[in-house]
């Protein structure tokens, strides 16, 4: 569970254009978005004018903006590039938000709480199947020993488990079947979310030790 | 429990118009049960594990913890005849009674909170404004606030550059003065008094006290109303809940030369209830 | 011309008022306050609702209460083939729908209710039902999506059944329910957000404009 760890916090197809995907990881809130040009933002989910959450603001394209004040933050650099209650003014410079390192690869998008880890090393290929990710009101420790036990249902493949530890409390699996079958795709992802969906009732239920 | 300063201090709990007369009610003040009941003829009477003292000022019960040192605050403009004066909302959020009122100094929120309202783009500049913090009344004022509304208020036709005055005479109540649409030597007032549930929660009064000769009181309730439930998501969406008062916590502008002074009386004043004290 | 008697902060009136605008079809408000005066509890609106409960229209004398009843009746009359269904399957998913926005109206609502000091509940109960029913609505809207699909129906105009669930959606965190587990409701948000005519209210805020190409 280090910080200085990559763990998945979004599927790719959860980033849309000017949308917010709003994620949580090891206690830290962030607000994800997909710039129009498709870069990828992770930034800690508050406003450094008043700490109203960017996950409540617009994705404008190449800025997000604050609902609050309107303030404006640069994608790449989260630096804020508009106070409109100062419209003649350029913003301070030091007024640049924390940002989190990205690494979109096999259908999920990483971070890490700590910057700079070592490159992602996984076996998986490019395009993989990738399941609705399940959140679970249980820490990752109830939900791992449960998951080692995950019985595929059907004789389908094995999928590849990765817990993020949202916090202290819950976390969220997110599965992916490396080279799912031709066909039947879509029925796939429903054998796996019913059978994963019964795990979590019984993580839910387990008293955290 | 809360800072002397906060014990001693009269709080709302309620407002009469919106009080059965002769029940029992229930509300919790600073973490603390109580229970209240508002009696005929102006009369109210609440109690903790004890007697509390009791306050019905400006159309609402006031109450306090401990022994107020002051007398609550004083707003001439209640007392006169012509003017509409009621409890606009009760609502309940989710954040510390300092954020709340300094929310309600702040008016570059205007058009992105209450677009169409009290604010629209581009029409998003804070002019400059004057603050003051005055030790003989104990309170913060902020003079020639300016900003340009598209509907200032019920009584408003259109547009129209308004000024403002921001008071704030008791850590949780601040009243605004905002010019006129009817009269142009007189002023609208609107008040709101915080009462702090919790470090965390509040429920905020919001007493009207206007000049507006033509919208009935359902018309005033809904715009103030509406107003207040468009702060009410910000508020709680802000992180941390309780007030930094470290003016370095977070990144103030000109614009906020009112929540600087609010916040620097707060602490003068020894405030730890609902803030982050400064180290 | 239909006069519709609602509350500028309750979430089933907010349902009916986001018809009415995107249908525009004309009406003129009558503001009954839920709270705190309790304006429905006077006789004059107990004249009009004997159940005393928002949102009601009177559509020249034609009167309906109720947020699904009135979705229904606005949709079916102005609007048969787009917001309100007309074949057999597609009928019983929107009443499937309607009737789940109920549910969260008891469980969701009741929780924004109570923390809204307007009314009381039993407040782990209802949080519990709201979680069942979010995640339920999350997970459907999710494989809409691998389908290509963007309404709660599968068809290609949103329905009467989005704007019964969205007030309660977009309001949840009132109730201290956070959006953030529902990444899939989140983006449907954003998606009724863009609707043409579509209306805020207070708790509620506009999303981006959509990416032009």
């Amino acid at each position: 569970m280090s910080a200085h760890a990559w763990h998945p916090i979004a599927a790719a197809r959860d980033l849309p254009p000017r949308h917010v995907f709003h994620a949580k990881l090891l206690g830290q809130e962030l607000a994800v978005w997909r710039a129009d040009d498709g870069f990828i933002n992770v930034w800690e989910n508050r406003c450094l004018h008043r700490g109203v959450r960017l996950s409540i603001g617009l994705n404008e394209g190449q800025e997000l903006k604050c609902q609050y004040h309107g303030w404006r933050y640069a994608s790449r650099t989260a630096g804020c590039t508009y106070i409109p209650a100062h419209p003649e003014g350029a913003p301070a410079r030091r007024i640049a938000n924390r940002i989190f390192p990205v690494i979109e690869r096999h259908g999920l998008i990483w971070s890490a709480l700590e910057t700079s880890p070592d490159d992602l090393q996984t076996s998986l290929p490019p395009d993989p199947l990738v399941l609705r990710e399940i959140a679970i009101d249980a820490p990752a420790a109830i939900v791992e020993p449960l998951l080692a036990a995950y019985d595929p249902p059907g004789h389908g493949p094995r999928p590849i488990f990765f817990i993020q530890p949202t916090d202290s409390e819950s976390c969220v699996i997110r599965g992916v079947v490396p080279e799912p079958p031709p066909t039947g795709a879509l029925a796939l992802l429903r054998l796996h979310d019913a059978a994963l969906c019964a795990l979590r009732d019984v993580a839910e239920q387990r008293p955290a030790a | 429990m809360p800072d002397p300063t906060t014990a001693n201090l009269w709080h709302p709990i309620a407002a009469c118009a919106d009080t059965p007369v002769g029940t029992p009610q229930r509300t919790t003040l600073l973490d603390t049960p109580i229970t209240y009941t508002l009696h005929g003829e102006g009369h109210a009477t609440a109690a903790s594990s004890s007697m509390l003292p009791v306050l019905i000022r400006y159309g609402y019960i006031w109450t306090s913890l401990g022994t107020p040192t002051a007398d609550l605050f004083d707003i001439p403009e209640y007392a006169e005849p012509d003017r509409r004066r009621f409890n606009a909302a009760s609502v309940s959020v989710h954040v510390s009674a300092p954020r709340a009122v300094e929310n309600f100094l702040d008016m570059s929120h205007f058009p992105f909170v209450h677009t169409g309202i009290l604010g629209a783009e581009p029409h998003t500049e804070v002019k400059e404004y004057d603050v003051e913090t005055s030790a003989e009344r104990d309170e913060v004022l902020a003079t020639r606030c300016r900003f340009f509304q598209p509907q200032p208020s019920t009584a408003a036709d259109q547009g129209a550059e308004v000024e403002y005055v921001y008071r704030v005479p008791h850590p949780n109540c601040a009243i605004l003065y905002k010019s006129s649409v009817i009269d142009e030597t007189r002023r609208d007032v609107i008040g709101i008094f915080v009462q702090p549930v919790s470090q965390e929660r509040v429920r905020a009064h919001m007493l009207v006290c206007v000049l507006d000769d033509r919208s009935d009181d359902e018309t005033i309730k809904r715009f103030q109303q509406t107003v207040f439930g468009q702060d009410k998501p910000i508020l709680e969406n802000q992180f941390p809940k309780r007030l930094p008062l470290d003016p370095r916590a977070e990144s103030p502008v000109r614009a906020d030369r009112v929540s600087i002074a609010y916040r620097r009386w707060l602490s003068a004043k020894g405030i730890t209830y609902g803030v982050i004290p400064a180290a | 011309m239909i006069t519709f008697y609602e509350d500028a902060l309750c979430e089933n009136c907010y349902a009916v008022r986001l018809l009415l605008h995107m249908l525009a079809v004309p009406y003129t408000s009558h503001f009954i306050e839920l709270y705190p005066s309790r304006a429905n509890l006077q006789p004059r609106f107990r004249a009009i609702n004997p159940l005393a409960e928002l949102p009601v229209i009177d559509d020249d004398g034609v009167i309906i209460a109720g947020a699904a009843p009135i979705l229904v009746y606005l949709a079916a009359k102005h609007a048969p083939g787009t917001w309100y269904a007309t074949d057999t399957p597609a009928l019983a998913q929107v009443t499937h729908f309607l009737t789940l926005a109920e549910r969260l109206s008891a469980t969701v609502g009741a929780a924004r209710r109570h923390e809204s000091g307007f009314a009381p509940t039993d407040l782990p109960a209802a949080h519990t039902g709201a979680t069942r029913l979010l995640r339920g609505l999350d997970a459907h809207l999710w494989f809409a999506e691998q389908q290509g699909n963007a309404w709660l129906l599968p068809t290609p105009h949103p329905t009467i059944a989005d704007l019964a669930c969205f007030p309660h959606v977009i309001l949840c965190e009132e109730g201290g329910i956070s959006r953030q587990p529902y990444p899939a409701l989140r983006r449907w948000c954003d998606r009724v957000k863009r609707l043409p005519n579509f209306l805020v209210m207070p708790g509620v805020f506009l999303t981006a404009p959509p990416k032009t190409e």
